[in-house]
């Protein structure tokens, strides 16, 4: 199932970047090279090779792990995009994690207090979180925080003066290795608001996911006999309730992540943040292909890998559904 | 006929009252959503203030008036106040509602068509059909949305128009799963195997059973998918992939003001609110429409 989606992705990808008008070999060299120097350009890109050909080497390149090579550094793209994801998974762990540890929490407090203020309040912060567009999010938390505030720096992963040495890429996990904790203070304070505006949305769905699902199970005999037994309330809630009202929620979740990754293309513009979003992004601009096509099967291998996750998650968490 | 319409007709039939069909149901109910009627009235508010427009407002949405720069809200006449070219932001927004509403309605129709006729081929043959189309549309969602459409618009060129286009192909998958799977549940229906049995042709199945009778997800969702239309037109506007200044599309708005946003930060609140408003509008009509109409799409 998997295999031949990947393999479907590879070729619509490789599609996309053949239907993109222009000539690599005139965006490499320049509008002034002369047809001659173009040509064997050409030639040394393989772009005169059949379709088919050039899809084969491209393919037997993946699967050695050679993505290509960038033509506006001259660099191998599988070292170049090394930070440019890490920076991005930062970003989206950050995210989900803000979207779920508060939209869980939002949204069993609404159904364990049905129709109570903070139900209504709850429900409508998540009615309007759902339909905001994230980068005027982003850019309202700029004016409100970095600007009139000046509570939190606006963009960037980290302060230009004092550079993070990087070891992992992950910058809360270099800082931690190197003990440098005015270095962590100052990543953790950078990604304060790119990950509230990216994680808003899924933060909304989920808090109504998790509401409906636990006010369908709240119903339903075991919680009653629970709270016969004289269970105390917060635990019928919170572990007898929420481990069942968990496995729709999972479902979104996992759904949400994938979809972060699409968001994340416009937070990264927005907060100048330096992942494969605006990698891709900046690519697209400039036209530069290998970026292009490589840039976008990452991408799309991670969402169908989050979505993979998601769905062997579930076993664990249901012991009901078994994989074969 | 299910036993219970059949029950129902007669009963009708016995008391004499007319038959209410099930467009007349789903309306009463809808009618008894608040909040649904709330979304509703934001829709309505902005369709009238779209098509309106020229009444409302004596500006031109891309007169340039350099000595009014920067006006804040309620001064000389610009409730909204002025950009950074001296246009009343107003005016702007209600031709940029204009530009949302229509970009947002023709792309959600695009792709219902594609993807219903796709939908109803695979769901009805079945077979290599349905495992052509159904692997399609699984690659297309393994894309980010907002991904394939960069994608596409680097292909077609940057404008409005392509904006449109992209929107329209990367949310057919969306639909067609979701004529697909009414189609197979649909098929096992006796009163399709009866149309088969008597020998009726099968397009004549498809469109004149079938396709009724897969209406309903399909306006909910496409009553939703407007939102997301909307907020993906603005978001491409935004990238600069969209419609080109002096085009006043609420995302191209957004994109044009965000470097003044500290000396005015009107210019940037108001478009990106009008996205808001009008999305939270579809929202929330979307879920009370399928609330009325569909009760066991409800997760």
């Amino acid at each position: 199932m998997l295999i031949p989606v990947l393999i479907g992705m590879s070729i619509l990808v490789f599609s996309i970047v053949h239907l993109i008008p222009g000539d690599p070999a005139k965006t490499i060299l320049g509008e002034k090279a002369s047809p001659q120097v173009l040509e064997k350009m050409r030639e040394d890109l393989g772009l005169n090779d059949p379709l088919l050909v050039q899809y084969k080497n491209y393919m037997g390149g993946i699967l050695k792990g050679d993505l290509g090579t960038s033509i506006r550094t001259k660099v191998a793209i599988s070292e170049e995009i090394k930070p440019y994801i890490a920076a991005t998974m930062e970003l989206t762990f950050f995210a989900m994690l803000f979207a779920i540890v508060i939209g869980v929490n939002a949204g069993i407090i609404a159904a364990w207090k049905q129709n109570s203020w903070f139900d209504y309040i709850a429900m409508l912060i998540a009615l309007i979180g759902v339909s905001m567009p994230v980068f005027w999010l982003g850019l309202m938390e700029q004016w409100l925080f970095a600007q009139k505030l000046h509570l939190l720096p606006s963009i960037g992963r980290s302060s230009i003066l004092n550079p993070i040495e990087s070891i992992t890429n992950f910058y809360i996990i270099d800082t931690l290795l190197a003990g440098d904790f005015a270095g962590l203070k100052e990543v953790i304070r950078r990604l304060i608001l790119p990950s509230i505006a990216l994680g808003t949305i899924p933060m909304a769905i989920i808090a109504r996911m998790t509401r409906s699902s636990m006010l369908e199970v709240m119903r339903s005999d075991y919680i009653r006999t629970a709270k016969a037994k004289g269970v105390k309330e917060f635990f019928v809630v919170y572990k007898h309730a929420l481990k069942n009202a968990l496995i729709p929620v999972l479902t979104v979740v996992g759904l949400q992540t994938g979809l972060l990754l699409g968001g994340a293309v416009l937070t990264e513009t927005i907060f100048a943040w330096p992942g494969v979003g605006k990698y891709l992004y900046d690519a697209i601009s400039i036209r530069d292909y290998p970026v292009i096509q490589s840039g976008i099967l990452i991408i799309a291998s991670i969402f169908v890998l989050v979505n993979l996750i998601v769905d062997l998650l579930y076993s664990s968490i249901d012991p009901r559904i078994r994989y074969r | 006929m299910s036993q219970l319409e059949y029950q129902a007709t007669n009963q009708q039939a016995i008391s004499g009252k007319k038959a209410s069909s099930p467009w007349s149901d789903g309306w009463r109910r809808l009618k008894k959503q608040k909040l649904a009627m709330i979304g509703g009235g934001i829709i309505l508010f902005f369709i009238l203030i779209a098509v309106l427009a020229p009444v409302i407002t004596t500006y031109s949405f891309k007169e340039v008036s350099l000595a009014d720069r920067f006006l804040p809200p309620l001064s000389e006449g610009h409730i909204f106040g002025t950009d950074d070219l001296g246009r009343d932001i107003f005016t702007r927004i209600i031709y940029g509602a204009q530009i949302s509403l229509r970009v947002g309605f023709f792309a959600v129709i695009g792709s219902i068509i594609v993807g219903t006729i796709l939908g109803l081929l695979a769901g009805f043959y079945g077979r290599w059909i349905d495992m052509l189309i159904s692997r399609i549309f699984d690659i297309m969602l393994a894309f980010p949305s907002i991904l394939l459409a960069i994608a596409i618009i680097t292909i077609l060129g940057r404008s409005l128009t392509n904006a449109l286009i992209a929107i329209a192909i990367i949310n057919i998958p969306t639909y067609g799963r979701l004529v697909r799977s009414k189609v197979l549940s649909l098929k096992e229906e006796e009163y399709i195997l009866a149309a088969k049995a008597v020998g009726m042709k099968n397009r004549r199945i498809i469109f004149h059973h079938l396709l009724p009778n897969s209406m309903t997800p399909i306006i909910v969702q496409g009553t939703l998918g407007i939102a997301t239309a909307i907020i993906e037109t603005a978001a491409l506007g935004f990238l600069g992939l969209g419609a080109q200044p002096p085009t006043p599309e609420w995302g191209t708005m957004l994109a044009d003001s965000k470097d003044y946003i500290q000396l005015a930060p009107w210019t940037v609140i108001f478009p990106g609110l009008s996205i808001m408003l009008v999305v939270l509008g579809f929202n929330l009509f979307g879920d009370g429409l399928r609330d009325a109409l569909d009760p066991k799409m409800k997760e």
